[in-house]
C-alpha cells in the first residue's frame, strides 16, 4: 500500500501553491463575457435599434447623437435595474440553497414574495392613488414575512425542514389574502397584474438608485461569505467542530438573501425564476464551490435577466411582454436540459 | 497538564439524564478509548467532551481552561472531532474537504496559504492521500472517504483528536488501517487521542487506558489488560468470555456465549 502510495506521489507528484484553478478562472471569464454581451445587446436592441459604434460613442464619448436620449433616459437604466434584480435574486437563491442544503430553495420560501405580493397588491388596489407607497410597503412585507417564517422555525436552533413548512404556511396564508382581494375587486386587477409577473417596464434612474446599493453591499458580502457558505454545506456537526457558529451565520445570511430578494421583488414585482433555476443552473455548470458559485450565479442571474427582457420587448413589439414570463418559457426549456445532461 | 477533564459532569436530553456523576481525566499523548454496550451514553459522553452539549451540571475543562469560556474557533484549535457520520457535498476534492481544516486558523483579511499549505500537504501525506487530492469525495471507497474526513481533522492542527467510532463502516483491512494510523499519529506526533470502538479486542490493541461506560456511569477505566476482564464483560456487556494471550501476548477475547441475567432472548 505504501510502496504504491509512494509510486503514484512520484508519478504524479506535485505542489498547488495556488487555489484558484486556472479552468475555473475560464470559466468565470464565459459567465462574464455572457453577462456583458446581454447587457450591450439588452441597451443596443429594442423598437428601435442603436448600432453598437453610436452605443459607445454616446456612452464613453458623450456624443449627443439623435439616441442619446433612448439610450440613457430608457434604456440603459432599465438594463442596469435589470441587471441588478438578476443579481440580487440569484444570490439570494444561491445563499438560501446551501444554507438549506436544499437544491430547490429559493427566495419564496422565506416569504419574501408572497410578503412583498401582498403588500402591493392592497397598495394596487385598494390604494391605486398612493403608487408611491408600493416599493416601500413591498420592501417592508417582504422582510416581515422573511422574519415571521424565520421566528416560526425557530426551536432552539433552525431546521431546514421547520423553514420550508413554516414558508409554505406563511405563503398560503398570504396568497389566500390576495386571491381575496383579487376576487372582491376583479375590475381592478389589470393594476396588480404587472406586478404580479413582474417586469421591468416602469424601471429607470430612480429605481437604480434604490436597488443599487443593496447589489453592491449584497454582493460583496456573499463574496465575503463565500467560505462560510461551504463549511455550511458539511453536516452541522462538521461545521460546528470546525469552530463555525452554525445557528448564527444561518441567521446573518437568511437576513442578507431576504434583503437582496426584498430590494429586487419590490421594485420589479414577484419575479419567481431567476432565484431558484439560476443558481441550479450555475451550479449544475460549476459545482458547489461557494467560492466560483457567488460570482457565476450573480453574473448569470444579471445576464438572463437582461437578455429576458430585451426579448420580451422586441419579440412581439410593440406590445411589450412581462419579463417574468419570457423568462420562465427560454429559461425552463434550458434548465431541464442541464438538468438531463447533469443527471 | 491534562488535555481534557470532565468534573461531576450531569448530561441530560430534555428532562431525560443520560449520564451522572462522570469524572475523567484525559492526560497527553495517550489513546483512550471508550467502550460500552449500546445506548450506554458513550457518544452523549463524546458530545459533551467535544462541546457539542453542555453538562447540566459540572465542569469540562480542555487544557486546564473552562471549555464553555473558550470561544467556538479557539476550541477548534486545539481540539479536532472526527464524526460518526459525516457529511459533504459529493462533488468537493478530497483537497478542497482538507483546506475546511484550516478554517479555525483563518482570517479573512489575511490568507497566509504558505503556512496553511504546509499544515494541508502535511495531513494528505499522513493519510496517504496526496497522490489522489483532487478525486471527489463521491468516487471514494468507504476507507479513502474516512481518510479524507481524518486528514481535515488533522489539518485543524490540533493536539487533541477525538474519533467517534471511526472503523464503524469499515472492513477488516481499512478497520486496522485506521487505527494503525491513529497509532502512528500518537506515537510519532504526540497527538492525544480519544475515541469509541466497539471492537474490544481492537481496543485492548491499540489503546493506553480504556474508559468503560455502562447505564451512564463509568464503570471503570484503566489499562487494558486491568479493566477488560471476564467479570466486566459479564456486567456490561452480558456475555461469557473467554481471555486469552493471542498473537505476540496480545490480550484477546473470545466470546463463547451470552450471560445468564440477558439470556432472555435463548429463551424464546
Amino acid at each position: 500500500m505504501d510502496m504504491q502510495n509512494k509510486l503514484a506521489l512520484q508519478k504524479g507528484g506535485f505542489k498547488r501553491k495556488w487555489r484558484w484553478k486556472p479552468s475555473s478562472i475560464l470559466i468565470l471569464a464565459v459567465f462574464f463575457i455572457f453577462a456583458l454581451a446581454s447587457l450591450s445587446i439588452g441597451v443596443a436592441r429594442g423598437a428601435v435599434s442603436i448600432p453598437l459604434a453610436e452605443m459607445g460613442s454616446i456612452l464613453f464619448l458623450g456624443e449627443q447623437s439623435d439616441h442619446y436620449g433612448i439610450l440613457m433616459n430608457i434604456r440603459l437604466p432599465r438594463a442596469l435595474v435589470g441587471a441588478a434584480v438578476g443579481i440580487n435574486l440569484a444570490l439570494a437563491g444561491a445563499i438560501l440553497q446551501g444554507i438549506m442544503k436544499n437544491p430547490l430553495a429559493d427566495p419564496q420560501i422565506i416569504g419574501v414574495n408572497a410578503g412583498a405580493g401582498f403588500v402591493a397588491i392592497t397598495i394596487l388596489i385598494l390604494f391605486p392613488q398612493s403608487q408611491w407607497l408600493l416599493t416601500p410597503g413591498a420592501f417592508i412585507g417582504a422582510m416581515l414575512a422573511a422574519i415571521l417564517v424565520y421566528a416560526l422555525s425557530w426551536k432552539n436552533g433552525i431546521q431546514t425542514t421547520r423553514i420550508i413548512l413554516a414558508g409554505v404556511a406563511v405563503a398560503s396564508l398570504l396568497g389566500a389574502g390576495v386571491s381575496g382581494l383579487l376576487v372582491f375587486y376583479s375590475d381592478r386587477v389589470h393594476g396588480a397584474m404587472q406586478f404580479i409577473v413582474g417586469g421591468l417596464g416602469t424601471s429607470s434612474w430612480p429605481q437604480l438608485k434604490i436597488i443599487a446599493p443593496y447589489t453592491i453591499i449584497g454582493l460583496l458580502l456573499a463574496l465575503i461569505s463565500s467560505n462560510r457558505l461551504n463549511l455550511l454545506l458539511l453536516s452541522d456537526n462538521n461545521a460546528r467542530s470546525l469552530g463555525l457558529n452554525v445557528e448564527g451565520n444561518r441567521l446573518l445570511l437568511t437576513a442578507l438573501a431576504s434583503l437582496l430578494a426584498a430590494s429586487a421583488v419590490s421594485i420589479v414585482g414577484l419575479l419567481g425564476f431567476v432565484g431558484l433555476v439560476v443558481p441550479h443552473a450555475a451550479r449544475l455548470m460549476i459545482g458547489n464551490n461557494y467560492r466560483m458559485l457567488i460570482p457565476a450565479s450573480a453574473l448569470l442571474g444579471a445576464g438572463v435577466v437582461t437578455l429576458s427582457d430585451m426579448i420580451a420587448r422586441t419579440v412581439f413589439a410593440p406590445i411589450e411582454l412581462p419579463v417574468g414570463i419570457v423568462m420562465a418559457a427560454v429559461g425552463a426549456p434550458f434548465f431541464l436540459y442541464l438538468l438531463k445532461r447533469g443527471g | 497538564m491534562l488535555a481534557l477533564q470532565a468534573i461531576d459532569i450531569q448530561l441530560r436530553y430534555g428532562n431525560r439524564t443520560i449520564m451522572n456523576g462522570i469524572s475523567l481525566a484525559i492526560e497527553q499523548g495517550k489513546i483512550y478509548t471508550i467502550l460500552g454496550p449500546n445506548g450506554s451514553g458513550k457518544s452523549t459522553l463524546l458530545k459533551a467532551l467535544s462541546r457539542n452539549l453542555k453538562p447540566s451540571s459540572g465542569t469540562i475543562k480542555l487544557e486546564g481552561e473552562n471549555i464553555y469560556s473558550i470561544r467556538a474557533l479557539d476550541v477548534a484549535k486545539r481540539m479536532a472531532l472526527l464524526h460518526q457520520k459525516p457529511q459533504a457535498p459529493g462533488d468537493l476534492s478530497i483537497r478542497e474537504l482538507v483546506e475546511h481544516g484550516r478554517f479555525p486558523h483563518r482570517k479573512f483579511w489575511s490568507a497566509d496559504a504558505s503556512a496553511d499549505n504546509e499544515k494541508i500537504e502535511w495531513a494528505l501525506d499522513q493519510t496517504h492521500l496526496t497522490y489522489m487530492q483532487d478525486k471527489k469525495l463521491q468516487d471514494l471507497s468507504g476507507g479513502e472517504g474516512q481518510r479524507a474526513w481524518l486528514a481535515m481533522a488533522l489539518a485543524q492542527s490540533s493536539k487533541l483528536l477525538l474519533l467517534d467510532e471511526p472503523t464503524t463502516f469499515l472492513d477488516i483491512c481499512h478497520q486496522l488501517e485506521m487505527l494503525e494510523l491513529v497509532k502512528r499519529l500518537n506515537r510519532e506526533h504526540g497527538l492525544t487521542v480519544l475515541m469509541i470502538l466497539h471492537d474490544i479486542n481492537q481496543a485492548a490493541k491499540y489503546s493506553d487506558e480504556i474508559i468503560v461506560v455502562h447505564n451512564g456511569r463509568l464503570h471503570s477505566v484503566g489499562e487494558p489488560s486491568h479493566v477488560i476482564t471476564q467479570s466486566m464483560l459479564n456486567e456490561v456487556f452480558g456475555v461469557e468470555a473467554v481471555l486469552k494471550a493471542g498473537h505476540q501476548g496480545q490480550l484477546t477475547v473470545e466470546p463463547v456465549g451470552l450471560a445468564g441475567k440477558t439470556g432472555v432472548l435463548m429463551d424464546a
